[in-house]
């Protein structure tokens, strides 16, 4: 019995390779597996089908027991053509199993791999690997062969055969997955039958090398789904907008890879939400500002690029102390840079970003599952302390689907807004630092405020040297006191005697908590935190800090956290880091620091 | 309690230039408010930046001075979170065509239902006297010593072609016209562009004087009324417009052409308002151009409850 297994899926972007991992993920979660998983998209949407730039990739991990990343070498690698083969034959394990659908690597699919016409890839991966290589055309057209369809529609169906071997080979219950199909599908049963004709050729081959169970692992009792972050974004900001019972606009320009979460809300149509598309990243932006000067709550959402088209509004947003909820799914940069790809290095522009002396808090969410908590807490703080914040995501946490147990209404965190009375000066402040939230509408109410300098208390225009200076420190000690939202500081592996510090941020969380399990269990003294809190940072955590010989931080950046803290504490770190667009694995950060 | 314009005037002190056409604007705009029983609890009043960008900070109601060319987009927030609110969008030449063009279309296209009152005084004041998108051809400024080369945008054109539902125009220096065609742009349904000629004293004096003063208003300005003769000359008047061939044609008034055989100004032809528009000569229309009905811009709020949409899609339970 094996604990865990890595599966590597790679084809076309046409192929269905994303759907047929879903389904997969959704079985193993059924089951009472955890998973995690990865996907690896071109950034064009139909790149030249059958060549290696066109590969579209997914890996999925499923365990007997609690998992935190998705692996990193694949146990079992399915190669749709020789490109997708090509492209991952070295993240197949030696001795591992590849399952090659026969037709990928006749000799047209040769040359669009660009391999040469006398290259036998088959015939050199039997020497490295187990090969299973299954007719998957024939299969799926035979499946259909009572069926009027042309056959490019019928190989569509293609990634469904595939889904039948993996299901039998990894003793899934594939009735729960024939329920899926059919609730998928709408009644087109010819899925089901293709499926179907999968299982069965597992089941006749009969070569019970292959077979491969992986036990289910106890879970919490409650109501499931499968989430990926995009997805815990959205019901993150449903639930914002319930807690808050006031409107929230969700206002957003369509970028990758932040696009999803705008269809999502789109399609989830939850109460109090409303869902624009603006005409551009700027007008995003300042209409969610327009939104919460209104007394809603103002939430955009984008990528690299258009961060930067929104340091103007987050300008505004601070001056005139009102609450707004900024995601940034971040990518690979500058510029375009790699847009499907993931990156942490947005961090430096999210904390310093803006002109002018101009503070927020920013957060930065680990998992698919975290986000969802992530955003709550930011939209908690937005209308609680009148400020907007910024939340970090990235490719990775985007697109990485896991289980998720659906919380009950009633246990999710309280939005409770300032006081908000006419009698309220505009930019009267309470103990906390806080100013009103008077919203258009309340009877006696009516000031202005905006883009220039406010007098304290009155808000009005006010070019005073000693008003703009306690102005500017009264808007950053309001930040500062955003931490009293914070829970205790969470230490995620905590070792009698550390003498190391472990940081790390955002969705490296799953490869460096198995690094540092790793290396607990080989006598290293490590402690390991990951930061959820970026500014203002956990009130805890410099104390904790110096107890320390050495911190250790861990990005997927060039060492913009490194060099952050460094600034704070007047103290060296050593930055672990790359930027490849490809997150972590476990095995990589074995060799990347000692 | 009927208020009064002074009532919606904020105890801001105004420091526009001495002279400056903008004391005008705020004056009829705070009478119109007044005289039309605007609500100062649910009035939101939306600029982004420049001279006339200020005027929310003078008016005693809800405001927001925001960023330079962005105010449409505020107040398209503030419009879907509360459709209950009665906003104008302030802006200027520079604010509303320059830095903050994609904006203006797009709120036009949309219907925002929004007056959106654009103060053109041809030139950038708040910066100190570089040429704006409206500037003229040739026109001498800080930024264009030797003449500008760009050809200078026409508001109206652009906004009936943005889709724009009522487009008008007015000027500073006629405070009865400038009140009437407030409340009208107020009344509209939908997105109003109003084109406000203000006077500049300071960088580009007098650029409207034919069309505003005394002496040559009579001979360049034409002040339409729907379902009226287009024609302008005085108290008598002495020319008017003939629609010929599909273009305007301007006729003297006499014996063998008289008002009754002139155009008569529809503010529901959208071809026509195009025409009158496109009069950037000497002559120039005052007035409603065009008034259409079209369904103004909401997005509803979802209905679905949280417990709904957490447990949407496909969900297993674990006992």
């Amino acid at each position: 019995m094996e604990r865990s297994v890595v599966v590597l899926l790679a084809g076309d972007s046409g192929d269905g390779i994303q759907l047929l991992g879903g389904q997969m993920v959704r079985a193993a979660a059924q089951s009472g597996r955890d998973v995690r998983t990865l996907s690896d998209f071109p950034a064009e949407i139909r790149a030249p089908q059958g060549t290696v730039s066109g590969v579209s990739g997914f890996q999925f991990r499923m365990a007997s027991e609690a998992i935190h990343d998705p692996g990193s070498q694949a146990d079992c690698l399915v190669a749709f053509n020789a490109a997708a083969f090509t492209k991952y034959a070295d993240r197949l394990k030696p001795g591992g199993l590849l399952i090659a659908a026969q037709e990928g690597f006749d000799a047209r699919s040769l040359a669009l791999a660009k391999l040469p016409a006398t290259a036998d890839p088959l015939a050199e991966a039997r020497q490295r690997f187990r090969v299973l290589d299954v007719p998957v055309k024939d299969l799926t057209l035979r499946a259909r062969s009572a069926s009027p369809a042309g056959q490019r529609d019928k190989l569509r169906s293609r990634n469904m055969l595939v889904l039948g071997i993996l299901v039998w080979m990894y003793g899934m219950p594939a009735d729960a997955v024939e329920v899926e199909l059919e609730h998928l599908f709408r009644g087109d049963d010819a899925n089901v039958a293709v499926f179907r004709a999968g299982l069965h050729f597992g089941e006749t081959l009969e070569v019970q090398d292959y077979l491969v169970s992986v036990d289910s692992q106890e879970v919490p009792r409650g109501t499931y789904r499968t989430v990926n972050g995009s997805q815990a974004m959205a019901l993150g900001l449903a639930a914002a907008a319930h807690q808050l019972g006031r409107p929230l606009l969700y206002s957003s320009y369509p970028i990758t890879p932040a696009s999803e979460i705008l269809h999502e809300l789109a399609k989830l149509q939850p109460e109090h939400v409303t869902v624009l598309q603006a005409e551009d990243e700027i007008a995003a932006v300042t209409s969610a500002l327009g939104a919460s000067f209104a007394g809603g709550l103002g939430v955009t959402a984008s990528s690299g690029p258009g961060l930067s088209l929104k340091a103007e509004g987050l300008g505004l947003a601070v001056m005139t102390e009102l609450p707004l909820v900024l995601i940034d799914v971040q990518r690979g940069g500058p510029s375009t840079g790699l847009p499907t790809k993931t990156e942490q290095s947005d961090l430096a522009q999210a904390l310093h970003g803006r002109h002018g002396e101009a503070p927020l808090p920013v957060l930065a969410a680990r998992t698919a599952a975290d986000a969802f908590d992530t955003v709550l807490l930011a939209a908690k703080m937005a209308v609680e302390c009148m400020t907007p914040v910024i939340v970090l995501s990235d490719a990775y946490v985007a697109g990485s689907a896991q289980p998720w147990r659906i919380p009950s209404v009633d246990e999710l965190p309280t939005i409770t807004p300032p006081r908000g009375e006419a009698s309220d000066a505009p930019y009267g402040r309470d103990e906390q630092g806080v100013r009103p939230w008077v919203a258009p509408g309340t009877p006696g109410g009516a000031h202005r405020i905006g883009g220039l300098e406010g007098e304290a208390g009155s808000g009005r225009i006010s070019y005073e040297a000693a008003n703009h200076q306690s102005m500017v420190r009264a808007r950053a000690a309001k930040v500062d006191a955003a931490v009293r939202l914070y829970g205790p500081l969470e230490v995620v592996q905590r070792c009698p005697n550390a003498d190391t510090l472990v940081l790390a941020w955002g969705s490296t969380y799953g490869a460096v908590r198995g690094d540092v399990e790793r290396r607990v269990a080989e006598g290293q003294k490590l402690d390991y935190v990951h930061l959820r809190h970026l500014h203002p940072l956990h009130p805890d955590l410099k104390a904790a800090a110096e107890g320390y010989r050495r911190i250790v931080v861990i990005e997927m950046n060039e060492g913009q956290l490194a060099h952050h803290l460094q600034g704070c504490w007047a103290r060296p770190v050593e930055s672990v880091c790359k930027t490849t667009g490809q997150p972590f694995t476990e095995d990589e950060l074995a060799s990347l620091w000692n | 309690m009927e208020l009064s314009a002074k009532d919606f005037q904020s105890p801001e002190e105004v420091r526009w230039c001495p002279g400056c056409g903008d004391y005008s604007v705020l004056k009829q705009f705070t009478e119109v408010l007044a005289s039309t029983g605007a609500d100062p609890n649910r009035t939101v009043v939306v600029s982004g930046i420049g001279c006339s960008s200020r005027l929310p900070y003078y008016v005693d109601t809800y405001g927001i001075h925001s960023l330079h060319g962005r105010a449409p987009a505020v107040a398209t927030g503030i419009k879907l979170a509360n459709p209950n609110l009665d906003v104008w969008i302030i802006t200027g030449d520079g604010d509303a065509l320059s830095i903050g063009g994609n904006h203006l279309i797009h709120a036009l296209r949309r219907n925002l239902n929004v007056p959106i009152l654009l103060f053109n005084n041809e030139i950038y004041g708040l910066t100190k006297g570089q040429y704006s998108p409206t500037s003229r051809a040739g026109q001498v400024t800080k930024s264009t010593p030797r003449g500008s080369v760009d050809q200078p945008l026409n508001p109206l054109t652009l906004a009936l072609g943005a889709g724009a539902t009522w487009v008008g125009r007015s000027m500073d220096r006629n405070p009865a016209h400038l009140r009437a065609q407030l409340a009208a742009s107020q009344a509209h349904q939908g997105s109003a562009l109003l084109e406000i000629y203000q006077n500049c004293n300071v960088f580009h004096d007098g650029a409207f004087e034919a069309w505003t003063e005394k002496s040559s208003q009579a001979a360049h300005a034409i002040f339409l009324e729907p379902g009226r003769p287009i024609s302008w000359g005085g108290a008598e008047p002495t020319h008017a417009l003939a629609w010929n061939g599909g273009r305007p044609e301007v006729r003297v008034l006499g014996a063998d052409f008289g008002l009754a055989d002139a155009w008569v100004h529809d503010p529901a032809d959208r071809i026509k308002a195009f025409a009158l528009a496109e009069l950037e000569g000497v002559l120039r229309p005052f007035g409603v151009l065009y008034s259409a009905d079209r369904p103004i811009f909401s997005l509803p709020s979802g209905t679905r409850s949280l417990n709904d949409v957490l447990h949407s899609g496909r969900t297993w339970t674990v006992e």
